[in-house]
């Protein structure tokens, strides 16, 4: 397939996405990013980047029903397509190959 | 701003649900970050989720933009590169380098035009900010617009014609008129407060419990008292958020301490937020009592009365509802028949106005006219620039020509001129914000004492969007004009006529010379104004106010009531303080009067006038009062007419003594001597006659513009013993050589007299005079100063115009000189153009102000606002002006040499 069809950004929110399971939205996807990849990211890119990820098949969404906390307002709940999934595990299979041995230069996990 | 729980920025929400789209995905967008608002407000604060959800919410809005740009570039197919192309937005970027990179190869034009843009721009925003602190701004209470004052007018008798209210008229509209929500009263007073061995005077206001809860301003600390606990006696005070820090460092238990207020022991019930300032900016204390009819002598209307009305109510229709309860107070107060007369013969009736008109008070006209004045000046600011602009056009001329025979379309060639004035009002607004930046604290410090709710002006917000509004309305002022008479086809022809250049075409100099015509309009209607307020402002000066205030220092103090309990103590008082005063070097005369001319006026009430006859339905004599000391006279150098002053003896023998004004002599005794005829107070408890001794010359003591008022005086203590009026904080004032440098030993003085007692409102008489003119002087220095920037900027554009028509007419020039033209024949013809152009200004300028100082009227003090003179003065320094601007122009037009000339191009 040559390139890469996906950015570094957009790997870190599909991956995001993945873990928070069931209740991936935007604003749950904003704190996993900041609290797991220490990356503070404006909504405004956030959205533009689950556009885009959603316009390239690798991302589909559904409605949850509105709170009051949210001042009324319905929230998409996002999930990673099987495209999305088979685009990530490209660059997934890269990291590990590439980094197997590695573990003491780049250190233990959190470490 | 929020303060039921925390809810994001509703306006801000607002623009978010209508910017993004209006579907499942916008509004999860607006769900997710008010979410996150609610959580991040509950961890970290309010203050610091809205600065979240500002960050954010402008994030999205401007992704948004420019996803829907680039949408509309795919759809109209143009090339571009994929990744960076933003349509629109990116061939106006274009055309702002190349606006940017052709106005930095004109530096001259390009400073000019900036700075001329920045002083119009800059000038309307500050006093916009202004205008819009003190006149639009709302007022700190909550739901300002229910909020109204109800007065009262009594036109059939000799009164104001509009004055406040008496306390039972609150009492009584409160609990009758179903359009009130909630009304009380108020009264301003001067106090003082001693706390400790430090006495202060302060401004103070007694208000009724009912007016705090009508303007729903529960105190930051403490709370209101009940009206039972008021009516029980309990002397209840409220103090301000300043003086709770100042003199009681704050002290989080100061509820429930007493402090010594206007000469009474009074209970510290609450401390009053911070943006809590009512009647007055400066108001530190207030005294709660509660209105009861029953109890309070009625007819005093010295209050102030504010009411809430139900929401949708409108003035007439409340009004409707208050009259009737006005009329049957006739009933009500039958017992009181003078009280009574007084309601019928004046046909009393009660006037309602908005809070903020009562708040703005009469520096609303003169603001609004400060106001319309800047806009002139920055219209001809703009006429200035399109000016410039036609000529940079005009010199682009061949430029513009190219660029179409090469394929610019006419829209193109509009961008290129937008873009460029948009950049120019861009950089003008900028600098023309930070001008105002500067000048607003300026402009409040400068300001004169007495405009009102000053500590709300500032740069806020909105003055920066109105400084946007007038930064892009210029641009299409002066950009759009030369835009779109430039790209015109026909203009365009004159890629073919390159060669020649000869006298420009008509309808340009047509357009151009319009300006000029403009410009020395607005010019000349400025400078008529200001004329107007000058001759006023000189005719004020010269007015008599019956005394001499120069070389005139007064003050006042107040000394403790438990020291000097009675007049009688009162009056050794004041006699021990004039004796030393009058020994200090260099003194003249002392005096002492209870209300100071301009300052404080005096009090009106009737008289009953001896023989004269009191027919029924005649008009009761009104007679305003004032009581004075011996020496009062002669230290303001009031004239005696007849008769004599007031003596020390006439204190002591205490047999009921007047000096009257001139005016009432005139009027009550016409050619007779008064001397020895009698009158006394037909209200109240002074009933007993007094014999006029003395007769002085009329005073203004209202105000230089109103006419002297028909005026007694009264010795401080009078026939009536112990009970009568003891005077207890008059203005004394000084007559000496050099007065001014005196007020550090009057201040020792009384320190060693007293050493507890403030001493306050030490000024100079011609002071207190220069203050009461502060609304003429404000608005004749706004107007005198924008009269000069436009004159200015009048005459700079006129220069410009025959400078440049006088180089497009070299060729012409060259050729009637060739021919035989002399000199002066040609210096004629070109200052006869220009000044042309200028007395078509001058006229249609006259015409407009012959319009438009109606206006100004009432600010106008002996002068007609249609006074020929100024009208024809002003005019002939126009026409001057312009001649001026027209002198450097004709001599190089006369410089011209034919030879020269014909060998151009």
């Amino acid at each position: 397939m040559g390139r890469n069809p996906l950015g570094d950004f957009e790997q870190l929110v599909l991956l995001a996405i993945l873990r928070l399971k069931g209740e991936a939205y935007g604003t749950q996807i904003a704190r996993e990013l900041e609290i797991q990849a220490n990356r503070r990211v404006s909504r405004g890119a956030l959205y533009s980047s689950l556009d885009r990820l959603e316009r390239k098949g690798f991302l589909r969404w559904q409605v949850a029903p509105a709170t009051s906390e949210r001042g009324g307002q319905p929230k998409r709940c996002f999930e990673v397509t099987v495209a999305g999934l088979e685009a990530l595990r490209e660059p997934h299979r890269a990291w590990l190959n590439l980094t197997a041995g590695l573990e003491d230069i780049l250190g233990g996990p959190r470490g | 701003m929020n303060r039921k729980g925390s809810q994001p920025p509703r306006w801000l929400e607002a623009v978010l649900k209508a910017v993004l789209p209006q579907n499942v995905t916008g509004r999860s967008i607006v769900g997710d970050l008010h979410e996150d608002f609610v959580r991040r407000s509950s961890q970290s604060g309010l203050a610091c989720a809205e600065a979240w959800y500002r960050r954010e919410a402008l994030g999205v809005i401007w992704r948004g933009a420019l996803k829907r740009l680039g949408d509309r570039r795919l759809r109209s197919g143009l090339p571009g590169q994929p990744r960076k192309g933003d349509g629109m937005a990116q061939r106006w970027l274009e055309e702002f380098k190349q606006a940017l990179r052709s106005l930095l190869r004109s530096p001259g034009f390009t400073l000019a035009a900036t700075l001329t843009l920045s002083l119009g721009i800059g000038s309307s925003a500050a006093i916009f900010s202004v205008v819009n602190g003190i006149l639009v701004d709302p007022l700190p209470f909550e739901e300002p617009g229910q909020l109204v004052t109800i007065r009262s007018t009594a036109p059939g008798v000799n009164a104001p014609p509009e004055f406040g209210v008496s306390p039972e008229f609150s009492y009584y509209y409160l609990r009758e008129a179903e359009a009130l929500q909630d009304a009380g009263v108020y009264k301003s007073i001067g106090a003082t407060l001693r706390v400790g061995d430090v006495a202060e005077r302060l401004r103070m206001a007694e208000v009724s419990l009912s007016l705090v809860t009508t303007l729903r301003s529960p105190p930051a600390l403490g709370s209101f008292p009940s009206s039972e606990e008021l009516t029980a006696g309990l002397d209840a005070v409220l103090i301000s958020d300043s003086l709770w820090k100042r003199r009681f460092g704050a002290d989080p238990a100061i509820v429930g301490k007493t402090v010594d207020a206007a000469d009474r022991t009074r209970t510290i019930v609450g401390v009053m937020s911070p943006d809590f300032r009512f009647p007055e900016d400066d108001t530190d204390i207030w005294f709660l009592f509660v209105i009861d009819p029953q109890r309070q002598e009625p007819g005093d209307f010295s209050w102030e009365l504010v009411a809430r009305v139900q929401p949708g109510t409108d003035p007439q229709g409340l009004l409707s509802q208050l009259v009737p309860i006005a009329d049957r107070m006739r009933e009500v107060y039958a017992s009181a028949p003078s009280y009574v007369d007084f309601l019928i013969r004046g046909r009393f009736r009660p006037v309602v106005h908005p809070l903020r008109d009562q708040m703005v008070g009469d520096m609303g006209r003169p603001l609004l006219l400060v106001l319309a004045t800047v806009l002139v000046v920055w219209m001809v600011a703009c006429a200035n620039v399109a000016n410039l602009f036609f000529v940079r056009a005009e010199v682009r001329q061949h430029e513009m020509a190219v660029r179409s025979a090469l394929g610019a379309g006419r829209g193109r060639l509009i961008r290129v001129f937008g873009a460029e004035a948009l950049l120019l009002a861009g950089a003008g607004g900028v600098i023309g914000c930070i001008l105002a930046w500067a000048a607003v604290p300026l402009l409040v410090n400068a300001a004169p004492p007495g405009v009102p709710r000053l500590s709300n002006v500032d740069l806020d917000l909105t003055s920066l969007g109105f400084a946007a509004g007038v930064s892009l309305a210029s641009a299409l002022l002066f950009g759009l004009m030369p835009a779109l008479r430039y790209s015109s086809s026909s203009a365009l022809g004159q890629v073919h006529s390159m060669g020649i250049r000869s006298t420009a075409g008509r309808r340009r100099q047509w357009a151009r010379g319009g300006l000029v015509i403009a410009q020395s309009g607005m010019a000349m209607v400025l400078l008529v104004c200001s004329g107007l307020l000058m001759q006023s402002f000189q005719q004020l000066a010269s007015v008599d106010p019956g005394f001499e205030s120069e070389g005139l220092l007064t003050f006042q103090t107040s000394p403790p009531r438990e020291d000097f309990p009675s007049p009688t103590s009162l009056i050794g008082f004041h006699h021990s303080l004039m004796d030393r005063l009058a020994a200090l070097p260099g003194v003249e005369s002392v005096g002492a009067v209870r209300n100071l001319p301009i300052d404080e006026s005096a009090a009106g009430s009737f008289f009953d006038i001896e023989g004269a006859a009191t027919a029924a339905g005649a008009e009761r004599p009104l007679i305003y009062f004032n009581f004075v000391t011996p020496g009062y006279f002669e230290a303001m150098k009031i004239k005696i007419l007849a008769g004599r002053g007031f003596r020390r003896s006439d204190e002591e023998d205490r047999v009921g003594q007047t000096v009257i004004s001139r005016s009432v002599a005139e009027k009550y005794w016409p050619g007779q001597d008064p001397i020895g005829k009698r009158l006394r107070f037909s209200q109240g408890i002074q009933s007993s006659w007094e014999t006029v001794v003395g007769v002085v010359d009329d005073v203004r003591d209202v105000s230089l513009r109103e006419s002297p008022r028909d005026i007694a005086y009264f010795p401080f203590i009078g026939a009536q013993g112990d009970e009568g009026w003891g005077v207890r904080s008059p203005a004394y004032v000084l007559r000496a050589h050099d007065a001014a440098s005196l007020a550090p030993l009057v201040r020792e003085e009384i320190r060693r007299l007293e050493s507890v007692m403030p001493v306050y409102r030490m000024q100079m008489m011609e002071e207190v005079v220069t203050r009461s003119v502060v609304r003429l002087s404000f608005a004749l220095l706004a107007l005198g100063i924008s009269a000069a920037m436009a004159l200015a900027l009048g005459s700079i554009g006129l220069y410009g115009v025959l400078s440049y028509v006088v180089s497009q007419r070299t060729q012409e020039i060259g050729i009637r000189m060739a021919l035989g033209a002399r000199a002066g024949q040609v210096r004629r013809m070109v200052v006869a153009q220009g000044v042309g152009l200028g007395l078509i200004g001058v006229a249609a300028g006259l015409l407009a102000a012959a319009g438009l100082t109606r206006v100004l009227r009432d600010l106008l003090y002996g002068t007609s606002p249609l006074d020929p003179v100024i009208f024809a003065g002003t005019a002939s320094v126009m026409i001057v002006v312009s001649l001026l601007a027209c002198f450097m122009p004709a001599r190089r037009a006369c410089s011209v040499d034919p030879a020269r000339s014909l060998r151009l191009d």
